[in-house]
């Protein structure tokens, strides 16, 4: 038996050990780690600009999407907020997590994307079980809210038609698969993304299947960048 | 038994931060008690040196007679433990500033949080300080302001207003704030014009991307409006003609741009007096007809109409997943539609404590819950829709309320018959 603490990967910030790549194997709910490696693995891919601090595309991952929900200080969230340069970006991105129990780091049992869209000026948030993370996003909003500008104080939250998960456990892949493909469409097509054909174009490509897959293509890919260091 | 008092098992929930929880063990509690009642209990338990009035909610309904009662209503056992859950109460507002006018306000918008915007029946758009003073005035329609809308704008310092008149167009005002001395009133003039409604027109609407606003009217329609401050090829055919007008309370000159619409939206048959833009693609409308829309503004088309037996005077979008549509007109009722449910038909609510005609209703920014309502019998109504009667009265005026909107969160801005501007505060919605 391998021990789940055994080292497999460190990537950017990211640490994975064997016990969180190996929930990619099996039908688990995804933890914080896995999502933050994927978003700084988009986060590097060759579409974006050299200089992270200057994509118009931000994706915010588990952990400091969390930090700033429950940040106990106002100082400390500005802190924590301002290196991400909200005001600069045209779509942010953020892994929203329904833990309410800050003593419990990886706590919670459903993952869920929201995107704020400058373009349009709407927060966007795809849930794969409607519903079931909205109090939680409004939350959020209420608190990024003032430093995305001026113009975003008008933004509603609005939940647009997304895929859904047949199972209780890949909320955590929809994330990434809805993450990559918002990023993937932003990079590819510089103009606004009009809501309707986004949403066709997440329904075409993120299915049952594709989710699956992913959760393989997943575990390659980490097996893939574990070899080659 | 009965000269024993009756009591019934309770055991106390919150979403409060833990110095404002209670033990989670049932208690028991007299049958008798009212919100009041168990607002003391709690208040008891906490220990608290200034008292705290709370409201309470048993199975999403707020707590508004006896247990005893509830319990019959809900027709539940008295051996069972009733499980209370327990928020702040909403505390009777302030009246913080009022202003007496020349004449009626009509249009109130409080979606900025420096100014109030009002439009009056002299047809001039002011902005209004939290202590009720005027700090600018807008002048440009020749007859009264029907509605008025802020645009939202990426640039804190510069403010972009849509005014809707009588006179059949509507104005497109830029404010920016070195021009704005405290201390001073001062003009400016719009620099677009709108023209394109042949009656007038009754609400005007911002798009959430600031780039352009849609507008009702008497004449039955809805239009939409480029109003890009960029320059592009599409603006090119909507500026019919400009020209250059002399202001005279400053020695520059003004340039004022005419705009066509970009596109008309049929489907009502009488006055459009609400409308709502949503989301990049959807508008909502109300109208006399009896009828509220929905319509994909991208493809032009009306995708969703809803009948009410009444003529509608207006309309908000919000409350649970920003989706509910609240509207009332031409009797005293508001009524609540989901048109997320397919086939919708019947309202899933319905709030009756008005008198008379209801003028606004408006969903509050950030709670799902709370609504407010302004009517022809003098008052402006807070609503939480989990209660079906009303959780304030606000009778500060002395004729018809005309137009309401919240402000600042949890502050209330009225406008009425009775030409005065009344400013609420102080209502801790959440």
């Amino acid at each position: 038996m391998a021990d789940e603490n055994e080292k497999v990967l460190s990537y950017g910030d990211v640490l994975l050990r064997r016990g969180d790549v190996e929930l990619l194997g099996g039908p688990y709910y995804l933890n914080d780690h896995i999502i933050e490696f994927f978003f700084c693995y988009l986060a590097s891919s060759p579409a974006s600009p050299s200089d992270s601090s200057s994509d118009p595309v931000l994706l915010v991952g588990p952990s400091i999407t969390f930090w700033l929900m429950h940040c106990p200080d106002p100082d400390g969230l500005r802190a924590a907020i301002a290196p991400l340069k909200l005001r600069d970006r045209q779509l942010v991105l953020f892994a929203v997590n329904n833990n309410e129990d800050v003593e419990e780091a990886g706590g919670g049992s459903h993952w869920s994307l929201l995107a704020y869209d400058r373009r349009q000026n709407v927060f966007n948030h795809y849930d794969s079980m409607k519903g079931m993370n909205w109090r939680h996003a409004d939350d959020f909003i209420s608190i990024v809210k003032p430093f995305l500008g001026s113009k975003a104080s008008a933004a509603r939250l609005v939940e647009p038609s997304s895929p859904q998960q047949e199972n209780g456990y890949d909320c955590g892949v929809y994330v990434m698969a809805i993450a990559q493909v918002l990023w993937d469409s932003y990079h590819e097509n510089m103009e606004a993304g009009k809501g309707t054909q986004l949403s066709d174009l997440l329904h075409n490509q993120v299915t049952a299947d594709f989710v699956s897959r992913m959760r393989e293509t997943t575990l390659e890919l980490i097996y893939t960048l574990a070899r080659s260091q | 038994m009965d000269a024993k008092e009756k009591q019934v098992q309770v055991r106390f929930s919150t979403k409060l931060p833990p110095e404002l929880q209670v033990a989670n063990t049932p208690f028991s509690v007299p049958s008798h008690l009212t919100r009041y009642g168990l607002s003391e209990v709690i208040n008891a338990l906490l220990g608290l040196e200034k008292p705290k009035p709370f409201d309470f909610i048993v199975e999403g309904d707020l707590i508004r007679t006896s247990l005893e009662k509830l319990l019959l209503a809900k027709n539940l056992s008295a051996e069972t433990i009733l499980n209370i859950e327990y928020t702040p109460a909403l505390v009777p507002p302030q009246l913080q500033a009022s202003h007496k006018g020349e004449d009626w306000f009509s249009a109130v918008n409080g979606s900025n949080s420096r100014y109030v915007f009002t439009g009056s029946y002299d047809g001039i758009a002011r902005g209004w300080r939290a202590n009720g003073q005027c700090s600018f005035s807008l002048e440009g329609h020749n007859e009264a302001i029907t509605s008025v809308a802020v645009m939202p704008t990426e640039d804190e310092s510069t403010m972009e207003l849509l005014t809707a008149s009588k006179d059949r167009s509507l104005r497109f005002w830029q404010i920016t704030d070195q021009g704005l001395p405290d201390s001073l009133t001062k003009r400016a003039a719009a620099s677009k014009v709108l023209k394109g409604h042949s009656s007038s027109v009754q609400c005007v609407s911002a798009s959430p991307s600031g780039n352009e606003c849609c507008s009702g009217s008497w004449d039955s329609t809805i239009l939409l409006w480029h109003l890009s401050a960029k320059s592009s090829i599409d603006e090119e055919h909507t500026i019919i003609k400009r020209r250059k007008l002399d202001d005279y309370a400053t020695p520059n000159t003004f340039e004022e741009v005419e705009v066509a619409p970009r596109c008309t939206l049929k489907g009502h048959t009488q006055c459009v007096s609400s409308v709502e833009w949503v989301e990049a693609e959807t508008v909502f409308s109300a109208s006399w007809d009896h009828s509220l829309r929905g319509w994909n503004v991208e493809a032009e088309v009306n995708n969703l109409t809803i009948s009410c037996s009444k003529a509608l005077h207006c309309l908000s979008v919000g409350g649970e997943g920003s989706s509910l549509l609240a509207a009332a007109g031409a009797d005293p009722i508001i009524r609540i539609w989901d048109p997320r449910m397919p086939g919708t038909v019947a309202p899933i609510q319905q709030l009756t404590s008005h008198k008379s005609w209801i003028s606004v209703c408006k969903w509050h920014r950030r709670s799902p819950y709370h609504l407010l309502s302004a009517s022809h019998d003098g008052s402006v109504k807070v609503w939480d829709i989990r209660s079906k009667i009303p959780l304030q009265s606000l009778e500060g005026h002395k004729d018809k309320v005309m137009c309401a909107d919240w402000w600042k969160g949890d502050s209330i801005v009225s406008g009425g018959a009775d030409c005065q501007l009344q400013i609420y505060s102080n209502l801790r919605v959440n």
